[in-house]
């Protein structure tokens, strides 16, 4: 590995978080307060923002806030708050000014008052964007007892789980866990493996996790490569004001097989774990550390694994106009190399010719730098830089064929400016640089750098209406491969119209460049060969899209929809395919498919009678391979979530159930090497969470969940010759002090 | 409003119990064939090690076959039975077990395949046959819970039966 550039790297994020300079000046300001529109009371931590600036504040207990340093200008202030309505306020701000506002924010029980940054690269209230996306909240996370980002994500519209990939509206099939279609970033700093390209799903501080948005549909606009089904971008928690502990120990096990046949041990296999994390700020520098682990013991033969991550993150407010954070992530994974199964009848043990004493370490270590600069009101600068490195290896013999081994680091620097040009005209630029350095001995010594440069307005002077006309530029180059040049256009309209609904429709590419593994990948395992291609290209997609949503009452009934019609065309998907042309049963990824997807999103949101928490996701869609005139392999055409939160006193009680309908097709290839490879079913999974409040039943500050995973024990394949999880029945503790 | 959340629960559990997904075989149900495969001449007819990639039982339904590639479309389209894995290779003889996942079936074409070269390049060199002419196969017909035994073959690389196609 490239010790100096790493080096220097690590020099560059110290120097920015501890060099970066201090700006004190001071103009008009802000304040007010923030109140129940129905009887007065103070909204604690309603978020308070003057859109387009990088300026903003929450309330305070009495509801008061304070926003500082504000030149002469016109702007919008956006004021949210979990269950109430967003508000848009107008501000004349004039030389020297003191503006005092009190604000008033009615009730409205569904709304989350979820403000994100993914789908613009700034702050704004969710139903000001022009592309389809779902938020995971805090809640959200704390109510599922999420252990893994994988359960996080199990019920967002749009996505299927397939094993090691997010399916984002049928862009991902099922490609070895290799070269993800959603790029997955940690507050903005991307998280795709430099060799692979793939999602490390323990690499996540799950624990820690503030938001995770999914933006739906192409965005290579402002995120470059693998955006090409959409991103994921996980918001981490802040430091708390005070000193705060929090804890969570889960522990539970796997109820055995109904049959038999599946049944490799007597007593039920466990998994269980824990999290702890300490927070506190010190005048301007706030701090998180975290840690955890997890053992699983699973409820397949040869597929336990042990893991343990670190978080650490710190926040340092030099001034009111420049803050820097630091972020640690380091997690470790032991696991055994399971891949398939002997057989359906035999379906919770490998193939009997698998090496049952391969284990495989990975450890991941990221490690990101953040700066934003407040230059004036007009103009703000914000700095990212870091490196994400991922390692792994089997414990075979270096000699045998099957060993496995890479050691990869992707350095990623995004320089990013938003400026307010005139009334309501905001524009996001910046310019990105990427280096992929991968040692591997599966893949050799190989080099990948990315530069890009992106721009993007938003204009909003016409009343309830936003334009949002985007660009970028990508030029890729890997070693001896030709050099790559992406143009990724986007165009995006809002409009909240005067009836209600609000209406959205947009354009944009998408583009996803090979992977380091996909054009040098040579190995073998479990009877397969990956043979090299270096002359792969890159994928690329349009997506468009047309939404609304909106929020209405029957009969004194709150309800809130989102509908979406979508429309992707894909070109040079790159798939792994049996190579005919070589001797032994090879695989090779190539550009080979064409696919078009159709398809409609419905998600609908109420509170029946008042405190029944109900919401339900519908998705269809037509996946499409064109070369081949058939269904796209992988991808089921009808899922449907279902969510209901009963709270009855000081018990709540959940129930979540999702249907995914049969994959249609698969590799029929995959029958030479793995038995029952066309076992699959529609899945029916129904998961139970029952919520003790111990702190309001007994003043103790303890919750404790009782969980039911697949609670009917329900058998099924998210992917060939691997059984879904069986029945899982769980205790979860959590306190915080 | 409890009727409500009832029905609900009530239909979730409906909606999702119409079946219980996956599940193994009755092993008192399932079929197979077995045998020995001998090699006539022992390790020593055996071709150059570089042209025997693999060797698998194939038991097909329909024979004849259109042409050489048809032997790997027969068992793409689940028309006929393999081993999953390679048979030991340059040995004197080989036993197989081979399930018949979907009984009755009539076995038409049982014979030992040879991979030379990509997946789509076989060839067969030896053939079940009741008479020990290789010339003329035998049909065998299995039956759900039958497990037929000594359906031997013999394999001479000097002479290699007709191909099936």
């Amino acid at each position: 590995m490239d010790r100096l550039v790493y080096k220097k790297w690590i020099l560059l994020i110290l120097l920015i978080l501890f060099l970066s300079p201090t700006n004190s000046f001071s103009l008009s300001k802000i304040t007010g307060k923030v109140i129940d529109k129905s009887d007065g009371s103070p909204l604690v931590g309603a978020s308070i923002r003057l859109e387009g600036t990088g300026l903003g504040t929450f309330a305070n207990k009495e509801g008061d806030f304070l926003l500082k340093g504000i030149k002469k200008a016109k702007y919008t202030l956006m004021v949210t708050m979990v269950g109430y309505e967003s508000k848009h306020l107008p501000v004349q701000v004039l030389d020297n000014d003191s503006v005092y506002l009190l604000i008033e924010l009615k009730s409205k029980p569904l709304s989350t008052g979820e403000v994100v940054v993914s789908a613009n690269k700034r702050i704004q209230a969710v139903q000001d964007v022009p592309i389809s996306i779902s938020v995971v909240s805090n809640n959200d996370l704390l109510t599922k007892s999420s252990t893994r980002f994988e359960e996080a994500l199990r019920y967002v519209p749009g996505i299927i789980m397939n094993k090691d990939n997010v399916n984002l509206r049928g862009s991902s099939g099922f490609a070895f866990g290799l070269g993800s279609r959603v790029a997955l970033l940690v507050d903005g700093f991307p998280l795709l493996a430099g060799d692979q390209g793939d999602m490390k799903f323990d690499a996540i501080p799950i624990f820690n996790i503030e938001q995770i948005e999914i933006v739906k549909g192409a965005g290579s606009a402002l995120y470059g490569t693998g955006a090409l089904g959409g991103v994921i971008n996980i918001i981490t928690k802040e430091p708390e004001e005070s000193f705060k502990v929090k804890g969570r120990l889960h522990s539970g096990f796997y109820t055995l097989p109904r049959f038999k046949q599946w049944r490799y041990r007597e007593d039920v296999p466990l998994k269980s774990g824990f999290d702890v994390s300490i927070s506190s700020k010190f005048n301007s520098l706030g701090y998180i550390l975290s840690g955890g682990l997890e053992n699983d013991e699973s409820y397949r033969k040869y597929d336990k694994s042990l893991q343990y991550n670190l978080f650490t993150k710190l926040n340092n407010s030099f001034s009111d106009f420049t803050k820097a954070s630091l972020l640690f992530n380091f997690s470790s994974d032991k696991r055994d190399d399971w891949v398939y199964w002997n057989s359906l009848d035999s379906a919770t043990i490998p193939p009997t010719n698998a090496n049952t004493n391969a284990r495989i370490l990975s450890t991941k270590l990221a490690l990101a730098g953040d700066l934003k600069h407040i230059f004036n009101s007009k103009n703000f600068l914000t700095f990212k830089t870091g490196l994400y490195r991922t390692y792994v290896e089997n414990n075979l013999d270096v000699n045998d064929p099957e060993y496995r081994q890479s050691d990869a680091i992707s350095f990623n620097t995004d320089a990013q400016m938003n400026s307010s040009l005139a009334d309501r005209t905001l524009l996001t630029y910046g310019l990105v640089a990427t280096f992929n350095r991968v040692t591997s001995k599966l893949y050799g010594k190989v080099n990948q750098d990315i530069y890009a440069g992106y721009i993007q307005g938003e204009l909003a002077q016409i009343k309830d209406l936003i334009i949002t006309i985007g660009v970028r530029t990508d030029y890729e180059k890997t070693d001896n491969s030709d050099y790559q040049l992406e143009f990724s256009p986007k165009l995006g309209i809002n409009y909240s119209s005067s009836f209600g609904p609000k209406f959205r429709l947009s354009v944009g590419r998408g583009f996803r460049a090979p992977t380091v593994a996909e054009r040098f990948a040579s190995l073998k395992f479990s009877g397969f060969t990956v043979a090299p291609n270096p002359l792969l290209k890159s994928e690329i997609s349009w997506s468009a899209e047309i939404g609304s949503n909106y929020d209405f009452e029957i009969f004194g009934t709150p309800f809130q929809y989102d509908l979406a019609i979508y429309h992707s065309e894909f070109d040079n998907l790159i798939e792994p395919t049996f190579d005919n042309s070589q001797q032994g049963a090879v695989i090779k990824f190539l550009n080979i498919t064409r696919a078009r997807i159709t398809g409609i999103e419905f998600t609908l949101k109420s509170l029946l009678f008042g405190f029944i928490g109900f919401q339900t996701s519908i998705s269809a869609m037509k996946p499409l391979d064109i070369t081949l005139n058939q269904t796209l392999k992988y991808r089921s055409t009808f899922f449907c979530y279902n969510s209901l939160i009963i709270p009855l006193g000081n018990i709540e009680f959940y129930t979540d159930y999702r249907f995914i309908n049969r994959m249609e097709t698969v590799d029929e290839l995959l029958k030479l090497q793995v038995k029952d490879y066309d076992a699959r079913v529609p899945m029916h999974i129904l998961d139970f969470r029952l919520k003790l409040k111990l702190k309001e039943m007994l003043n103790i500050p303890i919750g404790l969940t009782f969980n039911l995973k697949n609670a009917l024990d329900y058998y099924y394949t998210e992917v060939v010759g691997n059984l879904g999880p069986t029945r899982f029945i769980g205790l979860q503790i959590e306190s915080e002090f | 409003m409890k009727k409500i959340i009832l029905t609900y629960i009530l239909l979730i559990f409906i909606f999702s119990s119409c079946d219980m997904g996956l599940a193994p075989k009755e092993p008192t149900k399932k079929s197979f064939i077995s045998g020995i495969i001998t090699y006539k001449g022992g390790t020593n007819n055996w071709p150059p090690p570089d042209s025997v990639l693999e060797i698998r039982l194939v038991a097909f339904k329909n024979y004849p076959l259109s042409d050489s590639s048809s032997i790997l479309r027969e068992l793409t389209e689940g028309n006929a039975y393999f081993t999953l894995d390679t048979l030991p290779r340059f040995v004197e003889k080989a036993n197989y077990s081979l399930e018949i996942t979907d009984p009755p079936a009539l076995l038409k074409y049982i014979a030992v395949a040879q991979r030379y070269g990509n997946l789509f390049q076989w060839r067969v060199i030896g053939v079940y046959s009741e008479t020990g002419d290789n010339t003329k196969p035998s049909s065998v017909m299995v039956n759900p819970g039958d497990s037929l035994k000594n359906i031997n073959i013999e394999v001479d690389f000097l002479n290699l039966p007709p191909q099936p196609f």
